[in-house]
């Protein structure tokens, strides 16, 4: 996607890369894909993919999961204010 | 004909969850396998950010190593240990300069004031709260209450309150005993300026940062040498000094990097930053206050016209400011953006001459506080990297100081005989003590250079700051 904004600006100039974090409500959320793919995000591992309703109720019995308490994002920054 | 284009906002390139004890190691693989997502994309980036935690910078310190080359330069100084050597990492022969935010840094600054663990002090001068308690009470002063009263650690205006020209103008005049304070203020508010101000020369940037450079080494090592003083205490933190260091060798990294390899590019460092970050985080919370991960992906595509609105739109900045608490986002601001200063690279001469001029500036400075530069810089040796506290078994404990010593007799009966000898030790120690710490000052005579020379040498600069 970065390469493609960057393409459409016809900006070959320098970038800017920065990563910061911020608190995170701590909850597992389910994000049903169809034909028995769920995943599940929210765990401080990356998303979990699974395949049947069951294991999505393994995986909300499981005290052992850590949930998430930060995001961090990573952003680019074409380095000109206006272009 | 010119067409003015809209401004271009950042490009979200990825929301990760995490836990907030993840190790640095354990980001690490996080980072490469975007970087290299980039690089196949051919996408370089010139600058990594981050802002100051141990893990942030232990991050940044993975990354320097596993670069794949490095780009060497130096700027020679004739005084001793003043020549400032810069090792830039490349990968596949593009540079990335690791860069901690300026605004963080002078929030970081503030901070080290506000700290009850520590008293600063400046050779003959202290710095505490106290003195900042008494300049936000005076009538007359720039400062407000609530920049010294239950102080929001992360208020970037605060921070650039105190550490303004007028400020620092005010401090002189109206408080020429605290010149500890009135350097301290100059000294850091010209670090961050360097990066911030958005029209002066980039040889003059250089000059600012090595300054503050030369002036932090200084200190460190007068604070070192001191038979009474400890930089746990009486010093700036570990993680300030590192953070402040980076920022001024990033900052003349930067301009040596696009010197060589974006000379078309005007040099704009205060978009080397984690700002943008922290606008998003901003814009998050105003749409939802406590958000889970879902919420932040579901919300992107919300966040990216709210961020074009604010860059589409100068007089939606001030709405902008309001989306944080604390947080004042200006690196979008261009009012007083002066391009053709920012595309004008200084030859290595014009590195060497500021250089220079730095160290004669820092001499100044310091010596006004009583630390002679000389003496201090050539025996400077940097701090080294923190390392995990390592588990072992208590060691006994050896007095320190003289106060230290002093204790272990406290309680102990002595006959009058012993206790003449152990009063002749103390005092010998005590008489050793200040010879030590009299060598490290500035000689009396050529300072007698007090408090009106030290207060006239912070006009002069301060004047120049204003103008």
């Amino acid at each position: 996607m970065a390469a493609e904004v960057l393409e459409k600006l016809d900006y070959s100039g320098p970038l800017a890369l920065s990563w910061d974090d911020t608190n995170l409500e701590q909850s597992l959320s389910v994000w049903n894909e169809g034909n028995d793919a769920w995943t599940v995000l929210g765990g401080s591992d990356g998303p979990i993919h699974v395949t049947s309703a069951e294991a999505v109720d393994a995986l909300f019995d499981d005290s052992q999961l850590k949930k998430a308490d930060k995001v961090c994002h990573r952003i680019l920054t074409t380095c000109l204010n206006i272009i | 004909m010119t067409i003015p284009l809209a401004k271009v906002p950042p490009i979200l390139l990825a929301a990760v969850a995490r836990g907030s004890k993840d190790s640095a190691e354990a980001l690490r693989d996080i980072h490469f396998h975007l970087i290299d997502l980039l690089h196949r994309a051919h996408i370089y980036p010139v600058s990594l950010s981050s802002d100051g935690t141990e893990t942030e910078r232990r991050l940044q310190r993975l990354v320097v190593d596993a670069a794949h080359s490095v780009y060497e330069y130096s700027i020679p100084n004739t005084t001793a240990g003043c020549t400032i050597d810069l090792n830039i990492p490349l990968f596949y022969g593009y540079p990335s300069i690791v860069c901690q935010d300026s605004k963080h840094g002078l929030k970081t600054a503030r901070n080290q004031l506000f700290t009850g663990a520590r008293i600063l002090v400046l050779g003959n001068f202290p710095c505490f709260y106290h003195q900042l308690l008494e300049f936000a009470k005076h009538p007359l002063g720039p400062l407000f209450n609530r920049d010294v009263e239950k102080v929001d650690r992360q208020d970037d205006r605060a921070a650039a309150r105190l550490f303004s020209a007028e400020s620092l103008h005010f401090h002189v005049s109206y408080y020429p005993d605290q010149v500890g304070l009135s350097t301290y203020l100059f000294i850091m508010g010209e670090l961050i300026d360097a990066w911030q101000n958005r029209n002066i020369r980039h040889v003059d940037r250089s000059r600012m940062v090595m300054r503050a450079r030369y002036f932090l080494m200084g200190w460190r090592s007068h604070i070192v040498a001191h038979p009474d003083h400890t930089t746990d205490v009486q010093f700036i933190s570990r993680e300030s000094f590192d953070i402040f260091v980076t920022l001024c060798d990033s900052l003349i990294s930067l301009i040596i990097v696009y010197r060589k390899f974006y000379p078309d590019f005007p040099l704009l460092p205060w978009l080397h930053s984690t700002e943008p970050c922290e606008h998003l985080f901003g814009l998050l919370r105003v749409i939802k206050k406590d958000f889970n991960y879902a919420d932040v992906l579901h919300l992107y595509p919300k966040l990216r016209i709210l961020i074009l609105g604010a860059f589409g739109d100068l007089s939606t900045e001030e709405q902008a400011n309001q989306t944080a608490a604390g947080y004042h986002h200006t690196y979008f601001h261009v009012s007083d953006l002066d391009l053709e200063t920012l595309g004008t690279w200084p030859s290595d001469g014009d590195l060497q001459r500021a250089s220079v001029s730095a160290f004669k500036e820092a001499e100044q400075l310091l010596a006004a506080v009583g630390i002679n530069a000389s003496l201090m810089l050539a025996g400077y040796t940097a701090p080294a990297p923190a390392q995990k506290p390592l588990e072992s078994a208590p060691s006994l404990h050896r007095p320190q100081t003289l106060h230290e010593l002093m204790m272990l007799y406290a309680n102990m009966p002595l006959t009058s005989q012993v206790e003449d000898q152990v009063e002749m030790c103390e005092m010998a120690i005590a008489a050793d003590d200040v010879d030590k710490t009299m060598t490290m000052y500035v000689p009396l005579q050529s300072n007698l250079y007090s408090n009106s020379q030290a207060s006239i040498v912070l006009h002069c600069l301060t004047q120049r700051r204003i103008h």
